[in-house]
């Protein structure tokens, strides 16, 4: 059985649909802000790619009540596009949607988490009701109408991936037609926090797979493949934009925050994922990067391409010079710029890069550059050493 | 595809069956084993507790069914590192003492556990973790049917983990309280359950589990219907937690009465994971090792989850 990309949706920084996404790509015009001093409670101040609406502005677009946290807003919107380019009706058939996130409903558990620390009686406990990853999925489920099957998955920055390979399972199984799936999170001040204390962040514009690079700029958004079985597209003519044709998910198994040098989770996961589709190596045009731009990313992402790709070294890029890294929703988010790169003909800029890295001599595309490509890979690594690639090919 | 559990190991508030009470704080709290015995002391210091309760279970059960390293490592947390991310944000939100830890923040991502045993396995194995609140064991279970299935692995270990913490214990009471659902309410729970899953034949054998894809649960009415045989010895254990969300349990207890039920709850607790557990109470009791005399030797037990506005579900073992 196989399983189709028949539609797709985006929200990040550098727009709101998977065109605006694209437009903004191909002309180099990235979303990331140079201040975060508008979000409370952090110690510091960082660049940060947040999107420029408020959860109110997001909830009237995608009719849908304001008190969602916002990972369920940007969610619902990105998830919106996918399930409406096909105009397949969705409860019709076997339907699921398959969500990966990170913070889930924290952006809302920390305006309560505000008044509560000052006082342990105070703040509206409701605020605590959609703290779960998997609330979110529920939210979004039942909008889309994907209701027969719902499920999170969190792999902390490869939890899109890990949900579009699951559910691309789902579908090969035939225990579903149709599933929506990708990834969605928020900018909040946990993760902010969180990754300021772990020394990850950069104080300055990312520069992934850059020698300077320094560490990554935060952001938020959603990203979702619609995917429907070869039947369902046969029977109803829809129009097919690629093939999930291979998927792996692997351990690096070296450290809980950092990858090892040589890379063995990214090399295992590109290298099952080309198995599976029956091609080799050589058969990639282009490579959607992790590429977070922190040290130790980016040369283990690095060193896992030259072992793998002896003969020829394909395109690469990192788009989180664009639209910060998304975290559990990067996955997607990076799915659909792999779907769209490979409909496009086109390799994607990675943006501020000058100078390889020290022993690796690997130059990212710094232009857009029309290629003839059949094969693209996406790259998806998370804490935990959990490393999942997916293929896309041209049918 | 035959599949079967070939080594299971807990960690919980179960006692004995005699003990189906909460603590005095109203809540279950795992009595937790000796963990320097199962895990190196040193790793065990920078550990939390939860990382603590799913790694020590998932090398006791590697060692139960004799498996080296399995080829996939699945967890399911409801509500994942609770204590590390309470704590996180408690410091955080405190503009007097905003000391905030990595450790804290590292620690708080649901993948940690997963993450943490292929880490210690050495492993390059398949990785993912399921977080979909009630439904995330069930969800992990069915992706370690699906792979073994696929063929794409020999075995997994399968486990599903969530902590009781201070906060959570606080902050859901206020919840219960302001949904006005805790009359009856078993109470609180938290634990840890792994499990070593595939084709080898073992005592306990994996029939079925079933997901329900419709509001009627069409789909395990039928099966209870047409192709159980509930006069077979057989044992039904339901996630009944007191109260009025047991409701949703009536229309499934006219169909399997008067067939020998268990309130499995009422040994663990209520938490997003506790069908693990269940799991784990039904394989020791189809081994003979723990009897409940309303059925004391069971050919097949049914694990029967119904909660309102989600799927129902169902897993069917039984004995070899």
């Amino acid at each position: 059985m196989r399983v189709f990309v028949a539609g797709m949706g985006v929200f990040t920084a550098i727009g709101e649909s998977c065109a605006g996404n694209m437009a903004a790509l191909l002309d180099k015009k990235h979303g990331i802000r140079a201040s975060s001093c508008e979000i409370d409670n952090l110690m510091g101040d960082f660049p940060i790619a947040k999107i420029p609406y408020t959860n109110s502005e997001i909830a009237q677009k995608a009719g849908v009540p304001p008190s969602w946290p916002r990972t369920a807003l940007l969610g619902v919107i990105a998830a919106q596009e996918a399930s409406a380019a096909s105009g397949l009706d969705f409860t019709k058939y076997r339907s699921g949607f398959i969500s990966g996130t990170t913070v889930g409903g924290m952006d809302s558990t920390e305006n309560f988490f505000y008044s509560y620390s000052k006082n342990k009686n105070s703040g509206h406990i409701s605020q605590i009701v959609n703290h779960e990853c998997g609330r979110i999925s529920h939210l979004i489920a039942g909008n889309i109408h994907a209701n027969d099957f719902v499920t999170t998955l969190n792999t902390a920055c490869s939890s899109a991936a890990n949900a579009i390979a699951f559910a691309t399972r789902m579908i090969k199984s035939g225990r579903l037609e149709i599933a929506v799936a990708g990834g969605t999170d928020a900018i909040t001040a946990f993760t902010l926090n969180g990754f300021n204390t772990l020394l990850l962040l950069d104080d300055e514009l990312c520069r992934p797979f850059d020698a300077r690079r320094k560490g990554l700029n935060l952001g938020e958004g959603a990203g979702y493949l619609l995917l429907v079985s070869e039947e369902i597209t046969r029977q109803n003519n829809c129009l097919i934009l690629a093939e999930v044709s291979g998927y792996a998910n692997a351990s690096d198994s070296f450290h809980q925050t950092a990858l090892s040098d040589q890379g063995n989770g990214p090399y295992l996961a590109m290298e099952r994922a080309i198995k599976m589709a029956g091609i080799t190596a050589n058969d990639i045009g282009y490579i959607n990067l992790h590429g977070t731009a922190t040290p130790n990313n980016d040369l283990s992402e690095g060193n896992a391409i030259l072992r793998l790709f002896t003969e020829k070294i394909p395109a690469v890029s990192s788009t989180k010079s664009y639209t910060g890294h998304t975290l559990g929703a990067s996955g997607g988010v990076e799915a659909v710029y792999s779907v769209s790169a490979l409909l496009n003909q086109t390799t994607l800029p990675n943006l501020r890069f000058e100078i390889p890295m020290p022993g690796t001599e690997l130059f990212p595309e710094t232009d857009a550059r029309n290629l003839d490509l059949k094969h693209v890979l996406s790259n998806s690594f998370g804490f935990g050493g959990n490393c999942c690639s997916l293929l896309f090919s041209k049918v | 595809m035959d599949l079967y559990i070939n080594g299971t190991f807990s960690i919980s508030a179960f006692e004995s069956l005699q003990k189906q009470m909460a603590d005095n704080t109203g809540t279950f709290t795992c009595i937790e084993p000796d963990y320097k015995q199962i895990i190196d002391p040193r790793l065990l210091r920078r550990m939390s507790r939860i990382m603590r309760m799913g790694l020590a279970s998932a090398i006791k059960t590697l060692e139960v069914a004799n498996v080296q390293t399995p080829q996939a490592v699945i967890t399911a947390t409801g509500l994942g590192c609770l204590d590390d991310t309470g704590n996180f944000l408690v410091k955080m939100c405190d503009p007097e003492n905003r000391m905030m830890n990595p450790t804290a923040f590292i620690q708080s991502i649901h993948n940690t556990v997963g993450g943490q045993i292929a880490m210690h396995l050495k492993s390059n194995c398949y990785n993912n973790t399921f977080t979909q609140d009630v439904l995330s064991f069930e969800h992990a279970l069915l992706d370690t049917i699906m792979l073994l299935e696929e063929g794409a692995v020999e075995s997994v270990l399968l486990g599903g983990i969530d902590e009781l913490t201070e906060l959570k214990h606080e902050l859901s009471s206020r919840l219960n309280k302001a949904q006005k659902e805790s009359a009856g309410y078993y109470g609180q729970g938290e634990g840890s359950a792994f499990f070593s899953i595939s084709a080898v034949p073992s005592p306990v054998k994996l029939e079925t589990l079933i997901l329900s894809q419709d509001a009627k649960q069409t789909d395990i009415t039928d099966y209870i219907s047409n192709q159980l045989d509930l006069t077979e010895n057989t044992l039904i254990f339901t996630g009944k937690c007191g109260g009025n969300r047991d409701e949703a349990y009536k229309h499934i207890e006219e169909i399997i009465k008067p067939t020998a039920t268990i309130e499995y709850k009422k040994y663990c607790g209520d938490y997003p994971t506790s069908s693990s557990f269940a799991v784990w109470l039904a394989c020791v009791v189809l081994q003979q090792k723990v009897i409940f005399t309303v059925m004391p030797q069971p050919k097949q037990i049914i694990i029967y989850h119904a909660y309102p506005y989600r799927p129902h579900t169902l897993i069917h073992l039984s004995v070899c």
